[in-house]
């Protein structure tokens, strides 16, 4: 099973990265998360951005990640700490 | 004081919609604004709309919507296509109550257009029938196209109102609690993993709770002020349909989507 994280994007870093302030944690996963991660995106399902990943820049990738709550689907943590994950917005529309 | 308007269908033309784009009020309620055996016979034909989904409780609403498609367009579109012969069904031989939206809106802005959104030749879902099942409740949410239907042509309305329609209701529960308090993107830190968001968030806000619906009373709203609804608890369920109104004020033109 794939270890998730959810929080809020804080800071891009570059047009495939980012840090995360870490709010929620899968219960079950294998791996420890500390309340900041830095993040490298394999793939996105953000609403808005483009899906080719050679379309994003470090500007535009601000509207989506800043303050944003993301669900961050780990694939792996690198030597250096960074985490690779498929990232996407989640939540539907209720009443 | 920060409540919603309630006036009966009859007293409409001296309602002014306004107070609601203009953040007044949080919500006019419209009472006895669709026949209520009309809402008897769409409420019967949504029981046999899928029989077995519908005895199972499997059954969650008819037709798409928007928000849980966010990056998504094409299946959204094709539901949505679905969706039209669907409710053509459900309201043969009776008035269609998203006519009827559209109709008495439309009277409440003359010098606005009021249609279905469409983007590329694809029409927008038209609206959302939702089936809630005793035990459920909506958590506390906004809806707010401009963020979260990015995607959508229609994320550039100027404002979006919500409309809900009454069908059916439960014995007791399901009241719409509002907040007041709009949704701004620094919130998202108070979001719960699934959907909504944690009370912490609205601790220090006026309330504003509506309950005692009929089937056939219409609510309309300001979907970016924090809203929820609470849990079901009669055994009957409770049937709504929604929809949304997205104005765009420098075209005059209003388009309607779920």
């Amino acid at each position: 099973m794939t270890d998730i994280i959810w929080g809020n994007g804080s800071k891009v870093l570059s047009a495939n990265s980012f840090l995360l302030n870490v709010t929620h944690r899968k219960q079950g996963n294998k791996q420890d998360y500390s309340d900041s991660e830095k993040i490298i995106m394999t793939s996105a399902d953000l609403p808005g951005l483009p899906q080719n990943q050679s379309d994003w820049d470090e500007e535009s990738l601000k509207t989506y990640i800043i303050d944003a709550f993301l669900k961050c689907e780990i694939e792996q943590r690198d030597e250096s700490g960074v985490i690779l994950a498929k990232v996407s917005h989640s939540g539907a529309g209720g009443y | 004081m920060w409540e919603p308007l309630v006036v009966n269908y009859s007293q409409l033309d001296k309602v002014s919609f306004e107070s609601i784009l203009s953040e007044k009020i949080p919500a006019i309620v419209i009472r006895n604004f669709y026949d209520k055996k009309n809402c008897q016979t769409i409420a019967s034909r949504i029981k046999n709309y899928n029989h077995s989904d519908f005895q199972n409780g499997k059954l969650k609403h008819i037709g798409p919507y928007l928000m849980s498609n966010t990056t998504n367009k094409k299946k959204y579109f094709e539901d949505a296509k679905d969706a039209q012969r669907e409710f053509e069904k459900i309201f043969d031989g009776i008035k269609n109550p998203i006519t009827h939206i559209y109709e008495s809106i439309g009277d409440k802005f003359p010098d606005h257009s009021i249609s279905l959104a469409r983007e590329f030749k694809n029409d927008y879902s038209p609206a959302i029938i939702r089936i809630h099942e005793k035990g459920k409740s909506i958590p506390i949410h906004k809806d707010n196209v401009r963020y979260e239907g990015k995607e959508y042509a229609l994320s550039d309305v100027d404002h979006q109102i919500s409309c809900i329609l009454h069908l059916q209701e439960s014995e007791s529960g399901g009241d719409l609690v509002m907040y007041n308090k709009q949704w701004k993107k620094q919130d998202e830190r108070f979001r719960n993993i699934d959907f909504g968001y944690t009370s912490r968030l609205i601790d220090s806000s006026q309330v504003c709770k509506m309950s005692n619906f009929n089937a056939g009373d219409l609510v309309v709203m300001n979907p970016n002020y924090y809203h929820k609804v609470t849990e079901i608890t009669g055994n009957t369920p409770r049937f709504t349909l929604g929809m949304f109104l997205g104005f765009y004020r420098k075209n005059c033109k209003i388009v309607t989507w779920a």
